[in-house]
């Protein structure tokens, strides 16, 4: 089997130079614009961990982002795979959902965000006028204080479900059919053939998903950013980054906005070491 | 394919018009020595083609000075901009000169940004018959130490708006506003109907700037201005007068029952969803264009005086600065504020037009015959006071409205609201005033 391999070429072969030139154009991006920054953050941000640990603003900032994780995370896994089953298949009108329920992810987030902004517009947008018109009462999705957070999540969710749809699918088409075969003429049901096969033999995808889910429900701002000028009216949207955000950018305090970051990047890392080996414990790999 | 010219043919056209170019710009410089180029960073702050109106400006300056180059740059919102000017200033490449809010002096002087005009006023009889002529009240905020940091551009203060046909449809003599807070109540609840607001008070985004003309007219002050920069008074007997106004207003069904917003009260009174709106006369614009009603402007009313706070934004100098570029910034920045520019942008914008000399010229005085409530905000600055300005203004600003929020959704009882956002203040301001 080895010897079927191609042989790498020695390493020692390639002057260093070359190597350097290659990486140089990379390099340079990667250490004007994140490892300096890097350094910066921790040498700035070190001496005021301590202030801001203390800081209602975090815990409160900490808590939005847990609610935030919390709303978008099964939402949004939910719903890219219910998507997946439901156009799983390849009759013309399965092709053409699973274009039109894709097509948010394509899109960049500010267009997508600006997008809704039109619709959830205070006074003019039509979801707005809609929505208060079928109530009877004024209805601002985007403005009302309980409701801003609740908002930009389901935003948040419209636009990544798709890519998570595309993973079931993939994960799906995994899923050996004779298992199904094997389940019908066992006389299994709909249900049963989905609760003991299909999501089963999903776990890895679904583990994958999630974690990714995770991660990018932590990392998003933009759309908040376009949705709310800051944060929400009182800033119920202001979630972690943003918080970081508004007080390095805002608020001007650089050194403030460093120590947030050295916590979020520890408190990330935390809910990784922990969470992941956990989940991961209870998936079947197949092979 | 033979007819097109080769690559070997079109290399060399390439070749030659560069060579053009580069003699061309050869030319150019013998013929006059290289004009003195400026940076010049500018924020939009209300709705409108306001940036195309500013580049106009700044094009014909150039025309007019062939020494002088501005270079003018599009800095986003009020807030946005100042992140671009202060991310300039720390990375040591500050603008020649920058629009940001009058109430900002602190916090620029806090991250050790901006310069004073003094050294240019000196022996510049010009420059200081200029400052003689600003209103006094636009002034307030520019002077900290016996020196002069910033000049006037775009100011304003706000004012109140309301619909003449409403009144009239309900019985209210039309070219009598109200004067008095109970007034305001009472003729509030007359105009009042479904589908339609009595009365809309913003108390978001610039919600702090409407606390501070209830303050004032229940004869309070929201900070002092003797204070340095160190001095907010959230927490006291006019502040909580202020806010349970407004939440009277919201208790008799005369105001909208969550959060009045500041960005939709102009499209909200143009469209007659409320009949009386507080905004800044830089909204006067877009209201004229658009509401399809008579309508008039009037004095905020007052609790035991008249009175409002000044707004808006002015030139700034920064740390840094090349001194042969200082003296080309000080003209650009005399020509921007003329008494006919100042005119200028007033009609072209809504703003007040900052020198008392501007309403002199025929040009404004036939913009108020055709606007007559253009005068109002004029008017007003007899009774203004300045414009809340601390160090960390931003950050200021957020907590005094976060505590508005919390007393008017009623999250807190009113004095506990203020005693926090009070407490909070102090924090924000400690690093700088301890």
């Amino acid at each position: 089997m080895l010897s079927q391999r191609a042989t790498p070429r020695p390493p020692s072969r390639v002057p260093w130079w070359t190597i350097g030139l290659f990486l140089a154009p990379t390099l340079v991006f990667l250490l004007v614009f994140t490892y300096l920054p890097i350094g910066y953050a921790l040498l700035e941000g070190w001496p005021h961990l301590k202030e801001v640990l203390r800081s209602p603003d975090t815990l409160r900032a900490a808590r939005i982002t847990l609610l935030y994780t919390f709303v978008v995370v099964p939402s949004t896994v939910l719903l890219g795979l219910v998507s997946a089953l439901l156009v799983e298949g390849t009759t013309r009108v399965k092709l053409f959902s699973r274009a039109v329920l894709f097509h948010p992810v394509i899109l960049p987030m500010v267009a997508f965000a600006s997008m809704w902004l039109y619709f959830l517009n205070p006074t003019s947008g039509p979801l707005t006028l809609g929505l208060s018109a079928l109530l009877g009462r004024r209805v601002s999705p985007l403005t009302d204080v309980d409701l801003t957070l609740y908002t930009v999540a389901a935003v948040a969710v419209l636009k990544d479900f798709g890519l998570y749809m595309l993973f079931f699918l993939a994960g799906l088409q995994s899923i050996p059919r004779q298992l199904y075969e094997a389940a019908l003429v066992d006389g299994a049901g709909a249900w049963v053939r989905f609760t003991r096969i299909t999501l089963p033999l999903l776990g890895p995808t679904l583990f994958f998903v999630g974690v990714f889910a995770t991660m990018t429900a932590l990392r998003n701002v933009d759309h908040i950013w376009i949705l709310t000028p800051q944060g929400g009216v009182t800033g119920e949207a202001e979630v972690f980054l943003f918080h970081i955000y508004m007080v390095g950018f805002f608020y001007y305090n650089l050194p403030k906005a460093s120590a947030l970051s050295i916590l979020f990047f520890f408190l990330f890392t935390l809910i990784a070491l922990i969470s992941i080996p956990r989940i991961e414990k209870g998936i079947y790999y197949a092979d | 394919m033979t007819r097109g010219i080769s690559r070997r043919q079109f290399l060399k056209a390439l070749a030659l018009a560069h060579a053009g170019v580069g003699l061309g710009g050869l030319r150019g410089l013998q013929a006059r020595p290289q004009p003195v180029r400026l940076d010049f960073f500018y924020p939009v702050g209300v709705a409108g083609p306001l940036a195309r109106i500013i580049e106009q400006y700044v094009r014909e300056f150039n025309e007019q000075h062939p020494n002088i180059l501005v270079t003018p740059i599009f800095g986003g919102t009020y807030a946005e901009n100042q992140t671009k000017v202060v991310a300039a200033v720390k990375a040591g490449d500050p603008p020649d000169t920058a629009i940001l809010l009058s109430v900002d002096l602190f916090t620029m002087l806090g991250l050790e940004a901006i310069e004073p005009f003094d050294s240019l006023l000196e022996g510049d009889p010009e420059g200081q018959a200029m400052l003689a002529d600003f209103f006094p009240a636009f002034m307030a905020n520019s002077t900290f130490d016996g020196k002069v940091w910033s000049i006037p551009f775009q100011r304003s203060t706000p004012i109140m708006y309301y619909n003449k046909e409403a009144f009239r449809e309900v019985g209210l003599d039309p070219e009598r506003p109200p004067e008095t807070w109970d007034e305001l109540l009472a003729f509030g609840k007359k105009l009042a109907k479904a589908g339609r607001r009595g009365v809309q008070i913003p108390e978001e985004t610039w919600g702090i700037w409407m606390l501070e003309g209830l303050t004032i007219q229940a004869g309070g002050m929201l900070w002092d201005p003797a204070g340095r920069g160190c001095v907010v008074k959230l927490n006291t007997e006019e502040t909580a007068t202020a806010i349970r106004f407004l939440m009277r207003l919201k208790e008799e069904g005369v105001s909208p029952p969550d959060l009045t917003r500041w960005r939709t009260t102009p499209n909200d009174f143009a469209t007659g969803a409320v009949a009386i709106a507080y905004h800044s006369t830089g909204s006067l614009g877009f209201i004229r264009r658009n509401a399809r009603f008579a309508f008039g402007t009037a004095f905020q009313a007052k609790k035991v005086r008249f009175g409002v706070p000044t707004g808006g934004a002015n030139f700034y100098l920064f740390k840094g600065q090349a001194p042969a570029k200082r003296e080309a910034t000080w003209t650009f920045i005399k020509w921007m504020t003329t008494p006919e520019m100042a005119a200028r942008w007033s009609i072209d914008s809504g703003y007040v037009a900052t020198r008392r000399s501007a309403w002199e010229l025929p040009r404004m005085r036939d913009y108020v015959a055709e606007v007559p409530q253009a005068v109002t905000a004029r008017d007003q600055l007899e009774y203004a006071k300045p414009e809340l300005s601390t160090y960390n203004r931003p950050e200021v600003h957020v907590a005094v409205e976060r505590a508005m929020a919390d007393a008017i959704l009623k999250r807190k009882p009113v004095p506990q609201a203020l005693a926090d956002g009070q407490q909070r203040i102090e924090e924000i301001l400690a690093p700088f005033c301890a």
